[in-house]
């Protein structure tokens, strides 16, 4: 079986295990609800429904991992052992998000102005997203410290929003 | 109408149409922008204008995003967006034979070519429509929202277990928050955040522009191939409405009608019409090799399709893709319910979505023609600096919506969600559209079984409501008597709908 192929089984397989928690939160959150007393339905009805949808969905697409793995002839454990990107790859995709929850962090918690806070994040990404270099750094410092102040601008003053 | 065009006149609501449209194409002609990031990521800045402007924006937005995309499709052989796959076929070759300016102004000429013609259908049959959708009652009602989320599940690209899995998802995640029957919290975990519910603008912003930008930066961004528009007009002959008027007519009528449909989507609206002309032709051997009927069809059918999408829009308040969404959140948000009752309680906004959506297609028309070497450049800026920006935009977007921060930690997480669920196939339309419909159709639900002391047979009397759920229920039967390929493992889709 390709690997990628195997990738794919094996997302479906995450797939469907983070359903099976959610039809769990579903099930779990309704357990509290009260009955329907006015009413027929009640507010635990749809949680209830959705929650048995989401388990048979889950359930037909661990019955679609099994029928291919075995009409290809593939083990699960063989299939979990492809090979897999790894190292500098992974940590690419990792270095947005990061930032991306610093920021908000820094904002929320520690209360930070958003002007410089926005500097240092468009400025971290820039260089992250592009070749690092001194000019990389001049050129996302001016367009962070741009776009910062004018959308603060436009917030503050037009929209009554304050951005901290 | 009269009166809707008169408003739309005035220089306030023109400004925005304007702005709008151009901005819209421009983020339409760059890949991976697309017009339900744009709209999704202006709506926080429609919340202190007034309806009317709000809307003629977001319009504006939605055709110039979707024209947009031609551009990239016939210089780069990369679509803006998904609906302008099928221009890349025989575009690109075009322009490759040194017709770029030929494909291009073709291209423009059938995108407004084939908005007119879904205008008409839009002005022509929306009021009877709303007029027809006030018999319904909620039975119908609870039908026609599990006829839409089926059939958004069910045909869009993938596998159909993935897009219902989707859709019921983005369903259980509008249910915390406060019961509106009960009047207490429902699965809130003890969270007093949590009783507000999931705001609609931090879940559309993190499911599309937040899992959008991760997926871009996640893999090196690499400078375009680049493309220099050489000089000259943009050929157009009065010939060609001979030429090509009954193929623009055909994938007119065609685009509409699919994009009538909930879920189908533009791209396949074009891909439909693009088969049609080429099976009608006397030489469909030309088509894939730069036939100018390829671009003709194509554009006219993805532009008329934004017309046929907002008909089951503004008459009944049902979404056909996920743009249709995001617009429905923004009328709500201006305390707008849309629907048959939208022409009685507000014929202006019902009127100026029609009267936007005309006059939309006609800016579009004279800023593409205009500009389009404009635009073929600005496509070319640093995409690190672009995404950057937009990230930043998002944060604010969020934050704007009720000053606070929770708003910005749920987009995150719902765009977390989001990119997990694209990665392991789940399409974003049904969920999306799952999350804005599960309100109206536990709504619907439990009035219908209010009324009928909860005898759920009681929807055996209702006709019309046994019509939509008998088509929901088709619908998800098919594939399932078919080649069992789309209820099986299907690969992945990078975009269920556009």
């Amino acid at each position: 079986m390709p690997i990628s192929q195997q990738k794919a089984l094996m997302h479906d397989v995450y797939l469907a295990i983070a359903s099976l928690c959610l039809a769990g939160l579903l099930f779990y959150g309704a357990m509290g609800l009260p009955a329907p007393r006015f009413e027929p339905m009640g507010s635990a009805a749809l949680p209830r429904i959705l929650g048995g949808l989401i388990v048979l969905l889950a359930l037909l697409l661990l019955f679609n991992v099994w029928r291919k793995l075995r009409a290809a002839g593939v083990s699960p454990s063989e299939s979990e052992t492809s090979p897999d990107t790894l190292g500098s790859a992974k940590i690419r995709p990792l270095g947005v998000p990061a930032c991306l929850v610093a920021y908000v962090g820094t904002l929320d918690f520690l209360q930070a102005p958003f002007v410089p806070s926005t500097i240092v994040l468009v400025v971290a990404l820039g260089m992250l997203l592009s070749k690092p270099s001194l000019r990389t750094a001049i050129i996302f410092t001016l367009f962070g410290a741009a776009l910062s102040i004018s959308i603060n601008l436009i917030f503050t003053h037009f929209l009554h929003v304050d951005l901290g | 109408m009269w009166e809707a065009f008169q408003t739309l006149f005035q220089v306030d609501n023109l400004f925005f149409l304007f702005v709008g449209t151009s901005v819209g194409i421009v983020v339409g002609a760059i890949p991976g922008l697309t017009a339900s990031m744009l709209i999704a990521l202006t709506l926080p800045l429609t919340f202190h204008m007034m309806p009317v402007n709000a809307v003629t924006l977001l319009i504006g937005e939605y055709v110039g995003g979707i024209s947009g995309g031609l551009i990239t499709a016939i210089l780069l052989r990369m679509p803006g967006t998904p609906a302008s796959i099928v221009t890349t076929f025989d575009g690109y070759p075009m322009a490759m034979n040194g017709q770029p300016q030929r494909a291009l102004a073709l291209g423009i000429m059938a995108s407004v070519v084939g908005g007119i013609i879904s205008w008409f259908f839009l002005a022509g049959m929306s009021p009877l429509l709303a007029k027809f959708a006030l018999q319904f009652g909620p039975w119908e009602y609870f039908g026609l929202v599990m006829m839409a989320l089926v059939m958004l599940a069910a045909l869009t690209q993938g596998s159909v277990i993935k897009g219902l899995l989707g859709a019921v998802m983005g369903m259980a995640f509008a249910l915390p928050g406060i019961d509106s029957t009960t009047g207490r919290g429902r699965l809130t975990f003890e969270f007093d955040s949590l009783l507000s519910g999931f705001g609609l603008l931090p879940v559309l912003i993190g499911a599309f522009a937040i899992s959008q930008i991760l997926k871009e930066t996640a893999v090196p961004i690499t400078p375009g191939p680049g493309f220099k528009l050489p000089k000259g007009k943009l050929p157009v002959y009065w010939n060609d409405a001979r030429k090509h008027g009954a193929n623009m007519a055909r994938s007119g009528v065609i685009g509409t009608w699919i994009g009538l449909l909930p879920g189908i989507g533009g791209n396949i609206a074009a891909l439909v019409s693009y088969t049609t002309t080429r099976q009608l032709s006397k030489e469909p051997e030309k088509f894939g090799t730069g036939h100018e009927p390829g671009v003709v069809s194509g554009e006219t059918a993805n532009n008329a399709s934004i017309g046929g999408a907002l008909i089951p829009l503004i008459t009944m308040g049902i979404p056909g893709s996920v743009t249709e969404a995001i617009l429905i959140g923004a009328l709500t948000i201006h305390s707008l319910q849309p629907g048959p009752l939208l022409f009685q309680n507000a014929p202006e906004i019902a009127y100026g979505i029609i009267a936007a959506y005309l006059v939309a297609n006609l800016l579009m028309l004279a800023l593409m023609w205009s500009t389009v070497r404009y635009i073929a450049m600005i496509t070319q800026l640093p995409r690190a600096g672009l995404l950057t920006g937009i990230l930043v935009f998002c944060v604010v977007g969020s934050y704007a919506v009720n000053n606070s921060y929770t708003d910005v930690w749920v987009m995150i997480a719902f765009g977390a969600i989001g990119l997990g669920l694209e990665k392991c196939g789940v399409p974003l339309g049904p969920f999306v559209i799952g999350f804005v419909l599960s309100p109206i159709c536990e709504e619907k639900l439990r009035a219908a079984l209010m009324m009928s002391d909860g005898n759920v047979f009681d929807v055996l009397t209702r006709p019309y409501a046994l019509v939509f759920l008998a088509v929901a229920l088709l619908t998800l039967c098919l594939p399932l008597f078919g080649s069992g390929k789309k209820a099986g493992l299907a690969p992945p889709s990078g975009e269920g709908t556009a």
